[in-house]
């Protein structure tokens, strides 16, 4: 588990720091680096169910018409 | 005047105001007074609406004098959290210093309903910056200044509805409209004493208020008594086509005495990882009910709760504030942790998100199956009083420990409503949560007014308070 957090991390950390990378300096950058921590252990969590292929999202998407 | 309107309910203020025995025009000048008085101590209001409070109140009184009486908010001053928008140049801050001047051209649809209502603004009320959704840990994170505690002073209010808590709390304002996304109406009820009820989702309608999470935001009354929730419920329930997420369901507080025994329900360990006060009251509070009700311990699935729901706050938290974020402004925001953990919601995957929402339906299904052999499931309100102003928390949404009725309420739209439950060994208050089953306020709300006819937890007001409220 702690290996999948770290990769998870590491894989969010990189994305982050290549979309706004420069604006922390290297103290910011430690401080993110602990909290995309808690995004990554969130994902892993979300990701330890099982779930059915044909599972809907809790979604309020109807196709729209004006008159409606 | 023939009574002291401070921490006087909304039923009994509204029969005083009713039978001419009060006016609207003393009661609110009482109010704003106070609220300018008193609210910098507790960094409660960010505006006294003193000249529109009082124009209102005018009004208030014209019509109750010639016998047009609208109902139970009629004449009543009320503070909103300032992320609910409203005309007249008065500002909408979202208690963050960059829009400190910001001002909107119309009302909130709550702040319209309420003023057709009778009822009369009297002051916007400090809030965490950005209702909290920047990640904030620690209580100093609104440009107004740490939420403080009218019990203790040296402990924090509750966010992200700081200023409407401590408020109606330290009788500033019969009442205040809160919002919740998770845990903020809830969470500064049980810190500061009072009663605050966060309605079904969909059942008041958003359109004027601070976007956080489309899907998560709900706006709710705080006030003294359970019975006040209901009465102000009604007053803003109701569909809304400018917000197309308002339910069709129409909401009538049904303020009659609801059969008994209740059936409450209690999830299994629900008070572990609470501190000894809240457990130990949650536990009181349990025996008392028993004189009303049946309780049942209920079992739920072993499914990641809290990671569904913070991965629907974080994804849409991000979008809601993509260009806030991606401008860089969050380098204004008052606590530093907002400043840069936004960022890290902005790298989520949208299969997350999609698989968030997939599991969200099948949480809906579950919990709905256990609610329908309930009126109520019963829990602490937080895990923790009251924090100290200078004590970090691990998350803001949940504070120390785990909270399952949080994230499942939350996640499955469902209501709940928090009543005092006693004080811990210092004197911060405690609180218990009746949550219902979705669209069933009125049920919640009967149970939780059962307790209080049983229980003087919310009759009790802060010491330091007291001795300023004027006789009666």
């Amino acid at each position: 588990m702690e290996d999948e957090v770290k990769t998870e991390s590491d894989i969010l950390f990189c994305s982050l720091n290549r979309l706004y990378g420069n604006r922390f300096d290297l103290e910011m950058q430690n401080k993110l680096r602990a909290a995309i921590d808690t995004v990554a252990k969130t994902v892993v969590g979300l990701r330890s169910v099982s779930m059915a292929q044909y599972g809907d999202p809790s979604l309020p998407f109807t196709p729209f018409r004006k008159e409606d | 005047m023939a009574a002291n309107p401070v921490f006087l309910s909304i039923r009994s203020l509204g029969d005083l105001l009713r039978t001419r025995k009060v006016s609207p025009v003393e009661i609110t000048q009482i109010f704003l007074n106070r609220l300018e008085e008193m609210g910098p101590r507790y960094n409660a209001v960010v505006t006294v609406t003193r000249d529109l409070a009082l124009q209102q109140a005018k009004q208030a009184e014209s019509e109750i004098g010639s016998g047009v009486y609208k109902g139970p908010l009629h004449g009543i001053p009320y503070g909103a959290k300032d992320l609910l928008a409203t005309a007249g140049g008065i500002p909408t801050t979202w208690g963050a210093a960059c829009f400190r001047n910001r001002c909107f051209d119309f009302d909130a649809t709550v702040i319209r309903k309420l003023r057709d209502s009778g009822a009369i603004l009297a002051a916007k009320l400090a809030m965490v910056e950005l209702a909290g959704g920047m990640g904030y840990r620690q209580p100093n994170a609104s440009f107004t200044g740490p939420g403080i505690n009218p019990w203790d002073p040296t402990r924090w209010s509750g966010g992200s509805s700081s200023g409407p808590g401590s408020a109606v709390s330290a009788g500033l304002i019969p009442y205040a409209i809160g919002s919740e996304t998770w845990g903020s109406i809830l969470g500064p009820a049980n810190h500061c004493g009072v009663t605050g009820l966060r309605p079904t989702y969909g059942r008041v309608s958003r359109y004027g208020a601070m976007t956080l999470c489309w899907t998560l935001d709900k706006l709710g009354p705080i006030g003294l008594t359970a019975d006040d929730c209901g009465l102000i419920l009604q007053g803003i329930a109701g569909s809304d086509p400018k917000d197309p997420t308002t339910l069709k369901r129409s909401f009538s507080y049904d303020s009659g005495m609801a059969a008994r025994p209740f059936k409450l329900g209690i999830i299994r360990n629900v008070a572990d990882g609470t501190s000894e006060p809240m457990r130990r009251n949650f536990e009181a509070a349990v025996l008392k009910l028993k004189e009303i009700a049946t309780i049942d311990e209920v079992a739920l699935s072993d499914l990641p709760y809290d990671e569904i729901a913070r991965t629907i706050l974080f994804a849409e938290t991000s979008s809601a504030f993509e260009d806030f974020i991606a401008s860089g402004e969050t380098a204004s925001l008052t606590a530093p942790e907002d400043q840069y953990t936004p960022y890290t919601r902005m790298v989520l995957s949208a299969r997350d998100y999609i698989r968030a929402l997939r599991l969200r339906e099948i949480v809906n299904r579950e919990i709905d199956a256990v609610m329908a052999r309930f009126d109520a499931l019963v829990g602490p309100s937080r895990p923790t009083c009251a924090t100290k102003l200078d004590a970090d928390f691990p998350s803001a949404l949940r504070g120390a420990a785990k909270d399952t009725m949080g994230a499942i309420g939350n996640l499955s739209g469902l209501p709940a409503i928090s009543v005092p439950s006693g004080f811990s060994a210092e004197g911060a208050p405690t609180g218990i949560q009746f949550m219902g089953r979705a669209y069933e306020e009125n049920a919640i709300i009967a149970a939780a007014r059962a307790y209080q006819s049983l229980t003087p937890w919310h009759l009790r007001h802060p010491p330091e308070v007291l001795s300023q409220v004027p006789p009666g």
